[in-house]
């Protein structure tokens, strides 16, 4: 995985500059879409709490990997959607799913000894892709260069935002 | 869909038992796709799989001039050659050919230090946080409904 940082602002500066050229992505749902990109990084979820207790208990086996692959996460994010009110849940799903989407492409990144990485399709296909090997998760230059390019859409964000205001401002005092 | 929330639990019920079906799926049938030998079958036979090609994710317990002993779980190996830049401690993906006695001739070793994976960690914690402080500032939550709705304005 690159760190979770790079996928969240990767997810908020593509969703934001989205949200101003098309009004089908309100900006409400960018952070949807933040939150779907966290969603395979459950598997992180292993350094915290250890399943061998539950596989044990269940005898099952268990692991928490499998959440780093395409068809828990989606499941994980119809999950999530029952959150939110009943009728946006529909647009929550896409987002979250379209984090979730963009999460995969970003760990295709990471350098891997085995040149390959894991087969992040499961249930579709057990494929291992190529690992494209560009950087280590813990290289701080993708999360640097994320950041930079997520502060500067914030501020022409908030600058549209402010512009559009006093135009709206404007307008009525016309009326 | 409905904003019952017996429903949603329900959903919910519904939706555990498909996730932990594909967690026991994947978990079952990854080492019979997997082209690596799993970390189960080294721990139980390492002999066996003499002569194969390895991957697997270790940590550095003990480093010497022409070899290093890394730790994949509850099993250690030696490895050659020495990753130049590992120090105790450090992150090292090894790919290579097992060898008797738990050895290993590594192709490719790839050394992830442990500062750098603390640093790793950290921003990663901080993700959680942007992220939930952007989703609170657009979604509310209605205590009657027991949902996230949407903010005016």
């Amino acid at each position: 995985m690159a760190d979770l940082l790079t996928h969240v602002l990767v997810v908020y500066v593509a969703g934001t500059v989205l949200s101003w050229r098309t009004e089908r992505v309100p900006e409400r749902y960018v952070p949807v879409a933040m939150l779907g990109a966290i969603v395979p990084d459950l598997s992180k979820g292993r350094l915290l709490f250890s399943l061998d207790p539950l596989e044990t208990a269940l005898g099952l086996p268990l692991s928490w990997l499998a959440f780093h692959r395409l068809g828990p996460a989606l499941v994980v994010a119809l999950g999530l959607s029952l959150v939110f009110v009943a009728e946006v849940r529909r647009r929550v799903v896409v987002a979250l799913w379209l984090g979730i989407a963009s999460h995969f492409p970003l760990d295709l990144l990471v350098k891997r000894a085995s040149l390959r990485a894991p087969p992040y399709l499961f249930p579709l296909s057990w494929w291992n892709p190529p690992a494209l090997n560009v950087y280590l998760s813990s290289d701080r230059w993708m999360a640097v260069v994320s950041a930079v390019a997520a502060c500067a859409v914030w501020l022409a964000d908030r600058r549209g935002t402010s512009a559009d205001r006093r135009r709206e401002t404007s307008t009525s005092d016309g009326n | 869909m409905t904003n019952d929330v017996g429903t949603r639990i329900l959903i919910g019920v519904v939706l555990v038992g498909v996730l932990g079906g594909l967690v026991v799926v994947y978990e079952a049938q990854s080492p019979e796709h997997s082209p690596y030998p799993t970390s189960h079958q080294l721990r139980t036979d390492w002999s066996g799989h003499v002569g194969e090609q390895l991957y697997v994710w270790t940590r550095v317990v003990e480093i010497e001039e022409t070899h290093m002993v890394v730790r994949a779980g509850e099993y250690e190996m030696t490895v050659e050659p020495v990753a130049t830049e590992a120090t105790l401690g450090d992150v090292v993906q090894v790919y290579g050919t097992i060898r008797p006695n738990h050895r290993v001739t590594a192709e490719r070793l790839i050394v992830s230090k442990q500062s750098k994976r603390t640093y790793m960690f950290g921003v990663s914690a901080m993700a959680v946080v942007v992220t939930t402080g952007l989703l609170l500032l657009r979604w509310r939550l209605d205590r009657e409904r027991v949902v996230l709705t949407q903010r005016r304005g």
